[in-house]
């Protein structure tokens, strides 16, 4: 093949520039795609069969090429499985075939080919069976290496990827002459109408027809459409965007590719993930031109008849001699049209035996193709007719073996096509898909003035359902010649034919499956293969079932299809992932002593979407625990400050408030008197433990509920759902103060002093008492100090807006150092409540009722409140359950670890013998033991029994006691102060 | 005594920021109240205010708006006029100042670059509408404003809205380069 000159309407021939295939350097022109350079380069085979690593080459112009598949080079990396038909050409474009080593044209796989006779379909199942563990370790490797598309690159993805949202009245799917006229009368109207198109170009089969509209050449009339469009304020015209799925409530998925086709992109998207949300759409994607599985029928060179019309039209590339091998009208019209413009038909073979014979080339009537011929690439075919074989000298054969209409969304929701004899092709029902009307030549209207009337009916009634009148002139005039086809499917003679070659599936794999009891459609889609590979078969799907209706006898329409799913093409995991990668996954919350704490080079832990800080390293600290062990003697014995801003806050106002929290705690809050503050619990509906924390009651219809940090948005949304569900007449309303609120916790026998030198007024030590609240001034500022205490000590939590946190904490710090104290991370706060026996939601693991955590008292008697009736099954309590208890490592050497199963000191580690597991451990620097909280099969009434404690994981096995879960000042003196 | 010194919710992040056909910029910490009418007070709390905004809505009052920000409620922004007070009883008034992160985004291509970050028609939106939604994974509250769109999220996540929107603004004003 080679470029004829001055021709093809779809390449700039003043823009020439390299790329490379193979290593090897060749010309390209602006407008090409890589297939269109490569034909034009006369370069024929781009890659190897998925099994057999057969020589391929470019069989179709468009986006369901099942051979060209190449591996691109960018940046760096690959990109697999990409294909050579959509991929645009640009300069320094380097691409490698896939699937052959250590070349293309020496493949050492290529052995496979000679042992077909042997690996055909359902070869491995029946081969590898024996013995069993060789499958995992040697035989799936093996065949996984030998069979396959393009490598999985190992590193992650580079470019930029974005996702986007889009809304329209009218989505308009594929712009040939159905959706382009469908276009036109949507947006003369005033719909607010998307036009999506596949291709760079919009026009689809206008670009290639010889044929005019309203007296002007097609392409010329697609072109003035394309420009009154554009001039349209309410149209958007999505090229190279192809629509991938229809889903739920009008909304569609769509990729386009943005910047795959710039030679330096930069911050231009790859590819943009598009979800449109459309009040109708119309499906006018148009028609997909099937092949003939005949001998040979894979060998490059053999080729669709509309992807060498294609080339010649819209990239001038010459195919050489050319044997057409047709069996409907259109596609001998075609050949006629070509031969008038230039091309060289050597013959047009058609098995029907009452077709028209005048042309410029031979035709031959009841005739089929048998074979060809050439190694890496097509030197001649062999047709039969009747008993006579003869040989034709060829480069190209050109396939048409009919049309299938392009309605695979409409078949996404589920819905199946029916069987139209006529046009031996599944053509789509009405109402498929809600709202999605099919048009055109997806709706089995082959000719142009059919197509043009369709897309005016469609656009139409997309107008008169959503209520705009409008008057639109009669469709233009056309060519309507009828579509007349004789189905023929594949050419009974010697030797294998394909019919999907992306997946190396041939007529007699489909045969074998039927012969197998692989009967239905869907079972020798799996046994088989045929329609799985990357083009999802939309090139052999109809032949390979209707080979496998004419192997059962059974026909077509009782065959059936397979299930069409999305997405049409295929769409990278990037384009899908877009705006997730990286710090796009999810957002970041941080606290207002965010920098102060990087500052102070304390490494951050996430703690939900928070980053809150682990621990505070000091010079000459090599160890988190050195840090941690310090900042709980800190605490214990001087002072310490920690951001508690994290925590769920939620103001709860109203006459009815106190009645609300009364339902929503177990405990009564309604008896707290204003400036109080009450440790409570929330159920779930199911009586197991939701959350705890305080709950403060600020004035008479005021409360503040504090939540754990974990559960604050669970919390806030059983709140939201309670008021709505429940008592939704109460006068009582929630509002979420986390993010409003900076809190920092004071802890330690010097806390007062810390807060006496900040406030503006002396603290009064009785004021507010223990477990109490109230108003602050601190720095003229309004702030709440609360008396509250997570640590054991002596503890105080002040808040202030937010935008003085950053510089309270500074504050707080300076004048902590200055009493020996400082801030303190997550560890020390996790070893002050464990030494406490205060909960988190470690032990509230959501599986656990109060009773498991000796809060049964918590549950008060005298009221409903949710998960009340729950909290009383059988079950929920008793010495069966796994209650909560300390314990403590007998040697206070030996490390305890979490998660770890606690059994009999002599029993095995199974799980009947599990008397329990660790839930949270620390090293208490102040009893200097390993300390824990576990939850252990009646644990209560078996405090100082001794059991093993067994890390399988980590191979540790220490002997521990159970005791109290409050290891330290159970009497609350130190916290009261 | 202490000195407190206040930080507005962006700090020293890079702003405004001006790509392509768009900007990005810091709106003021304003006063922000919460108003949520208890159960059959919505028509004495409206009369109090001046009104109360039907969902998407949003009501002027003087030098402050009154803007639906969800379920039977709505967010008096700027009330330095005291027009929060007095509704005792009537309906719940929090204090969501510091809560809100505020960034004004303007220019031709403000939708566009809206388009990638959040589930709504933002091109349709009038100005004078408010709209909960996402802004990526944020909470959003979006106010269509006549000089552009509003964006308040959650004041820890500042960062990651600055971010999540700058990404959006450099791949549309990347595309219009190459348009």
């Amino acid at each position: 093949m080679r470029r004829r000159d001055g021709t093809g309407h779809s390449i700039d021939r003043s823009k020439a520039f390299a790329f490379r295939f193979e290593g090897q350097g060749y010309l390209g022109l602006q407008g090409d795609t890589l297939a269109s350079a490569l034909l034009a380069n006369g370069v024929r085979v781009v890659g190897r069969s998925f099994k057999y690593h057969r020589p391929r080459g470019v069989m179709t112009a468009g986006s369901e090429e099942p051979n060209a598949l190449v591996e691109l080079m960018r940046d760096g990396a690959f990109h697999p499985n990409v294909r050579a038909t959509v991929q645009e050409l640009h300069a320094g474009l380097d691409a490698r075939a896939q699937n052959c080593w250590p070349s293309l044209r020496r493949d050492v796989m290529a052995v496979n080919d000679l042992a077909a006779p042997f690996i055909g379909a359902g070869f491995y199942y029946k081969t590898f069976m024996w013995p069993r563990a060789f499958w995992e370790k040697l035989y799936e490797p093996a065949i996984r290496r030998a069979a396959g598309l393009g490598r999985l690159p190992a590193e992650p993805e580079a470019g930029s990827y974005e996702k986007a949202f889009a809304f329209c009245d009218l989505l308009v799917i594929g712009s040939g002459p159905t959706g382009l006229m469908a276009a036109l009368i949507a947006g003369r109207a005033g719909l607010r109408v998307i036009l999506a198109e596949e291709d760079r170009e919009p026009g689809g089969q206008l670009h290639v027809s010889s044929g005019t509209i309203d007296g002007v050449p097609a392409r010329e009339w697609a072109m003035g459409a394309m420009a009154e469009l554009r001039d349209m304020p309410n149209m958007r015209v999505l090229t190279r965007t192809s629509v991938t799925g229809a889903y739920d409530g009008g909304v569609f998925g769509a990729l386009e590719r943005v910047g795959q086709h710039l030679s330096a992109p930069g911050e231009v998207p790859r590819e943009c993930f598009w979800r449109i949300t459309a009040r109708r759409a119309i499906l006018a994607a148009g028609a997909l031109e099937r092949p003939i599985a005949h001998p040979g029928n894979d060998r490059p060179g053999v080729m669709l008849l509309s992807a060498v019309a294609a080339y010649w039209h819209r990239w001038g590339v010459d195919p050489g001699r050319v044997v057409a091998f047709g069996n409907n009208d259109g596609a001998l019209a075609q050949a006629r049209a070509l031969a008038e413009q230039g091309m060289r038909i050597a013959a047009y073979v058609d098995p029907r035996p009452d077709i028209a014979t005048d042309a410029p080339f031979d035709i031959r009537a009841g005739t089929e193709v048998v074979g060809t011929a050439g190694r890496f690439g097509l030197r001649e075919v062999s047709v039969r007719t009747g008993d006579r074989i003869t040989r034709i000298e060829a480069q190209t054969l050109a396939l048409s073996g009919g049309w299938n209409p392009t309605l695979h969304l409409a078949c996404h929701m589920n819905a199946r096509p029916e069987w139209d004899a006529a046009l031996a092709a599944f053509v789509p029902r009405p109402g498929m898909v809600p709202g999605l009307a099919v048009a055109g030549a997806a709706n089995g209207f082959f000719s142009t003035a059919a197509c043009l009337a369709e897309g005016r009916r469609a656009a139409l009634d997309a107008l008169a359902e959503l209520g705009v009148a409008t008057k639109a002139a009669p469709a233009p005039e056309a060519e309507d010649a009828p579509y007349r086809i004789a189905p023929h499917w594949q050419v009974a003679a010697k030797g294998r034919a394909w019919l999907d070659h992306a997946n190396d599936v041939t007529t007699k794999d489909v045969a074998l499956a039927a012969r197998e009891g692989y009967a239905s459609v869907e079972h020798m889609k799996r046994y088989t293969t045929q329609g799985m590979a990357p083009d999802q078969g939309k090139s052999s799907n109809v032949a390979a079932l209707a080979v496998l209706a004419d192997a059962t006898g059974r026909g077509i329409p009782a065959t059936g299809t397979t299930t069409f799913r999305p997405p049409f093409v295929p769409v990278s995991i990037a384009a899908m992932g877009a705006g997730a990668r990286g710090k796009g996954f999810a957002p970041e919350r941080r606290t207002t002593s965010d920098a102060a704490t990087r500052a102070c080079g304390a490494p951050m832990i996430e703690a939900g979407l928070w980053f809150r800080p682990s621990y505070f390293p000091r010079s000459g600290e090599t160890h988190w625990r050195q840090s941690c062990d310090r900042e709980v003697a800190m605490v214990r014995s001087a002072v310490g400050v920690c951001d508690v801003s994290t925590l769920g806050k939620i103001d709860v106002q109203g006459p009815d408030a106190g009645r609300f929290l009364d339902f929503v705690y177990t405990n009564t809050m309604s008896t707290l008197k204003p400036g109080r503050v009450r440790y409570g619990l929330m159920l779930r509906e199911d009586g197991h433990v939701m959350d705890d924390g305080t709950c403060a009651r600020l004035s008479d219809d005021r409360f503040l509920v504090t939540t754990t940090t974990a559960a604050a948005g669970p919390v806030m949304r059983h709140l939201d759902f309670v008021q709505q569900a429940f008592c939704a007449g109460w006068k009582v309303r929630v509002a979420s103060v986390t993010e409003h609120w900076a809190q920092f916790a004071v802890a330690g026998p010097r806390a007062r002093a810390v807060l006496h030198a900040l406030l503006d007024a002396p603290l009064d030590p009785a004021d507010p008492p223990f477990m109490g609240v109230r108003d602050v001034l601190i720095g003229g500022a309004t702030g709440r100090l609360f008396r509250i205490s997570f640590s054991g000590e002596l503890g105080y939590e002040i808040a202030v807006p937010a935008r003085f946190g950053a510089s309270l904490f500074d504050l707080l710090i300076g004048v902590a150092r200055e009493l020996d104290g400082g801030p303190y991370g997550m560890e020390a706060l996790n070893v002050l409540r464990i030494e406490k026996g205060f909960l988190t939601h470690a032990e509230m693991d959501g599986r656990t009722a109060a009773f498991d955590l000796g809060l049964e008292r918590l549950l008060a008697s005298g009221k409903d409140f949710v998960g009340k009736v729950a909290s009383r099954r059988p079950g929920l309590r008793g010495s069966e359950r796994l209650q909560l208890v300390g314990l403590r490592s007998r040697d206070p050497d030996d490390e305890i670890t979490a998660g770890a199963h606690l059994y009999a000191v002599q029993a095995p580690a199974k799980a009947d013998a599990g008397q329990g597991h660790t839930k949270s451990v620390c090293w208490s620097p102040t009893l200097g033991a390993w300390i824990g909280l576990a939850l252990v099969r009646d644990g209560r009434a078996r405090h100082g029994e001794t059991l093993r404690l067994d890390d399988g994981l980590r191979g540790l096995r220490v002997e521990v006691d159970l005791c109290d879960p409050v290891f330290l000042d159970p009497e609350g003196g130190r916290m009261r102060g | 005594m202490a000195d407190l010194q206040a930080e507005t919710p962006f700090g020293d992040l890079a702003l405004p920021l001006a790509l392509g056909e768009c900007r990005l910029e810091a709106l003021p910490m304003g006063h922000i109240l919460s108003v949520a009418p208890y159960p059959g007070n919505e028509a004495v709390v409206a009369d109090r205010l001046g009104g109360f905004p039907a969902p998407g809505e949003i009501h002027a009052l003087g030098g402050s708006r009154l803007v639906w920000a969800g379920r039977e409620q709505a967010f008096l922004f700027d009330a330095d006029d005291r027009r929060g007070e007095g509704l005792e009883g009537l309906a719940a008034v929090t204090d969501q100042s510091d809560g809100w992160a505020g960034l004004q985004l303007s220019g031709a291509d403000a939708a566009e670059v809206l388009a990638r970050l959040v589930p709504l028609d933002v091109a349709l939106m009038q100005a004078g509408r408010s709209a909960r939604s996402l802004l990526n994974h944020m909470p959003l509250l979006l106010i269509r404003t006549d000089a552009g769109f509003e964006l308040w999220a959650f004041r820890s996540m500042a960062g990651t809205m600055l971010h999540e929107i700058g990404t959006a603004m450099r791949a549309v004003a990347a595309r219009r380069r190459r348009a």
